[in-house]
């Protein structure tokens, strides 16, 4: 019997598929630990990173353990990928979640830490309970989900990050053992027509001026109000000890970059002049934000009336 | 108007430390010397063992430049492997032993006398404290590893906590001011409605925000060795005050913090001093810099020792690269007007944010992430030389 979460589509009658996060039971597909969470903490949402979803807000961000890629560069390897002897997870209810949330003054839940995809169940109901509570939803996501998953998660969140590496399936083969990017860009196309999206592009290595602007072509094609990060990764697990981007040479490449795509951020290293929200039509700065290092940048002050720019009244795509 | 200097991999830029807007009109002599000097000390990582080395590489490059007469140098690298690390024995011996080799790296090649404190050994995680009957959470930060609050807490939750399991103290926050009633009104606001102590070993929480899980713990050290060859401190508290005297009479002193040192694996002969205010245990981190540096109690400090963070991630107030404090102390060695003052470390923020040197060097790290080399140029005093 085949898994049909992600789109490896694993056998579970003859074992534990690659993520291991599932299992067979009775002839359905289960997951292994549902509604178990490793830990949960509060961040600003731009930290996630989204930054046209409730500019500001405080979220508490939860997830599990496990992932279906295998980065080589992998930052949260420790959960993701190698699974510590002590590690437990612990059982909460998507309504005491949504309570946490709730009791630290947090707009959203956002699923986060380790990919959606292993937990998809336990995230669809935590996000049915945060939205009855009065709250929104979001997550994170390697895009590597069936047709099937794509539609349940896009139903279930108000916003969602995906992670968009390369668009060539050897960096995905070398890089992050999945066979093909195909099924994420068809699944970028999918989600941008039924949540908001953003996308993030983690660097850990040189990358082309061309290979960029062919991404932010991509990314034009299917919205081009789809805001889009470049985060600057520091090289971890296999990757450990390489050096990391020039950002120098980057930045000259995003410049380029904005020509195509109105919303380019370029950040996840301290200092980064690059996290700002600039009105495409007049250049007045809407929201000001400050990059403290890595894990992302923080909410500093917004300028807008609604959701359009005070100066030429451009309306600017933002969920608040 | 002070700067910070920020250097992640060679590219460097310069921002408010008040605000954290870009400075693109540097004019700035001083710190373009530093943008000459932080890319021959790149930092190697929280976790790496080379970041021992790099302490000394950049308070030697600071001495070079600016020949402080007060230097702090703070070795977190110990702590922060051995918590989120497995080692075998021999590899636990070696980071220690590193740290020594360093500190006498640093001290030959320098005139510094020294203060170098022990800040507490590291043990096995002895229990994960019960804390399923209360209505919230426990909220822990800032490495007060042996503390925790409890916020919004419910009726019930008094009465809870009196039959817990490992906890050493409790206090409630009517209590902490009613004992300390000159405490500031802003430490009152963001005391907790409980705040917990446990007792040696047992912790809050054994997962980092991250999900990483701590593989040990640090001491609760009630008492700590010290070695100096100035005066002999008897308690924490008394640190600054000797520091200060000694650079009355012409020393230049160096306060060396040794985290994840304890009693056991400290190298140089030692005597002890007390580590603690009444009930109050100062622990492996922000407490014990502050104690140092500052010479206050612990209820003189500007923040409790467990405030609710999640309550404090908006960045529009002051100081955005110094994690949720706003207001940093004034009171401290680093802010003498009349000595050259500095602090290095690898504990990234609590360096300047419990000195306020007037040159801090540290590693900038969020969570294990590393970004690279933060410089604090903190308001020169312009009657110094530079140089």
């Amino acid at each position: 019997m085949n898994c049909n979460y992600c789109e490896w589509r694993c056998d579970l009658s003859q074992g534990e598929g690659i993520c291991g996060r599932y299992i067979l039971s009775d002839c359905r597909i289960e997951e292994k630990e549902p509604m178990q969470w490793v830990s949960y903490y509060y961040y600003q949402i731009e930290e996630m990173p989204f930054f046209h979803a409730l500019p500001g807000a405080t979220v508490l961000q939860t997830g599990t353990k496990g992932c279906n890629a295998h980065c080589n560069y992998c930052v949260n390897s420790h959960i993701a990928i190698k699974e510590e002897s002590n590690q437990k997870l612990k059982a909460i209810t998507g309504q005491s979640l949504a309570q946490l949330a709730i009791n630290a003054g947090a707009h959203a839940v956002v699923f986060a830490i380790n990919e959606v995809t292993v937990f998809l169940p336990s995230a669809l109901e935590a996000a049915q309970a945060a939205h009855e509570a009065g709250l929104k939803t979001g997550c994170l996501t390697n895009g590597y989900l069936t047709e099937e998953s794509t539609s349940l998660l896009g139903n279930a969140m108000d916003f969602i990050n995906i992670s968009l590496k390369s668009l060539a399936d050897d960096f995905y083969q070398e890089n992050l053992g999945l066979p093909s990017v195909k099924p994420i860009l068809r699944n970028i196309k999918a989600l941008s027509k039924m949540a908001h999206i953003e996308i993030v592009t983690p660097i850990v290595h040189e990358i082309s001026c061309h290979e960029v602007l062919e991404i932010a072509h991509f990314i034009a094609e299917v919205d081009k109000n789809i805001p889009w990060h470049l985060f600057k990764l520091q090289p971890a697990y296999r990757r450990i000890g390489e050096n990391s981007l020039d950002i120098g040479a980057m930045i000259e490449i995003v410049e380029q970059a904005k020509q195509i795509l109105p919303y380019i951020y370029f950040g996840n290293f301290a200092g980064s002049k690059w996290v700002n929200t600039l009105c495409p039509g007049c250049r007045h700065m809407l929201i000001k934000r400050i990059c403290i290092g890595s894990c992302g940048s923080k909410f500093s002050s917004i300028d807008m009336v609604d959701n359009c720019c005070p100066l030429c009244g451009q309306q600017i795509p933002i969920i608040r | 108007m002070a700067k910070i200097m920020l250097d992640v991999g060679g590219w460097q830029t310069v921002v408010d430390f008040a605000t954290g807007d870009p400075v693109d009109d540097l004019n700035d002599p001083i710190m373009e010397d530093i943008k000459q000097i932080t890319p021959s000390i790149p930092y190697p990582g929280d976790t790496e063992p080379g970041a021992i080395d790099w302490t000394v590489d950049a308070a030697l490059a600071v001495c070079d430049y600016y020949n402080p007469d007060f230097i702090m140098l703070a070795f977190a690298t110990q702590q922060l492997i051995k918590i989120n690390q497995h080692l075998t024995p021999e590899e636990s011996v070696a980071i220690n032993e590193r740290i020594f080799r360093q500190v006498s790296r640093f001290l030959e090649n320098t005139d510094y006398q020294p203060m170098i404190i022990g800040m507490g050994g590291m043990q096995d995680i002895k229990s994960v404290i019960d804390q399923s009957q209360l209505s919230t959470r426990l909220i822990t930060s800032m490495c007060a590893y042996h503390y925790a609050g409890l916020f919004m807490s419910s009726a019930s939750d008094a009465e809870t906590i009196k039959n817990m399991e490992h906890i050493e103290y409790v206090i409630s926050k009517e209590e902490l001011r009613a004992s300390y009633p000159d405490m500031r009104e802003t430490y009152y606001r963001m005391l907790p409605d409980f705040l917990l102590m446990s007792s040696d070993g047992y912790v809050f929480n054994e997962i980092g925000n991250r999900g990483i899980v701590h593989k040990k713990t640090p001491q609760l050290m009630r008492e700590l060795p010290v070695y100096t060859t100035l005066d002999r401190p008897q308690h924490i508290l008394e640190v600054r005050g000797i520091l200060e005297h000694a650079m009355d009479k012409g020393k230049k002193v160096a306060l060396i913090m040794l985290e994840g040192t304890g009693t056991d694996d400290f190298k140089l002969p030692f005597t002890m001093m007390d580590n603690q205010t009444e009930w109050f245990v100062y622990d492996q981190g922000l407490s014990q810099y502050l104690a140092a540096a500052t010479g206050k109690k612990f209820y003189e400090y500007d923040y409790p020792p467990v405030v609710n963070s999640a309550a404090y991630l908006n960045t529009s107030e002051k100081y955005p690269f110094s994690q949720h404090f706003t207001f940093l102390p004034e009171d401290t060695i680093g802010r003498r007007p009349d000595k050259r003052t500095a602090a290095v470390g690898t504990r990234s923020g609590f360096i300047h944010e419990t000195t306020m040197a007037d040159i801090c060097v540290e590693c900038h790290s969020r969570q294990l992430s590393m970004s690279g080399v933060f410089v604090l140029v903190n308001d020169p005093k312009g009657e110094k030389r530079w140089g």
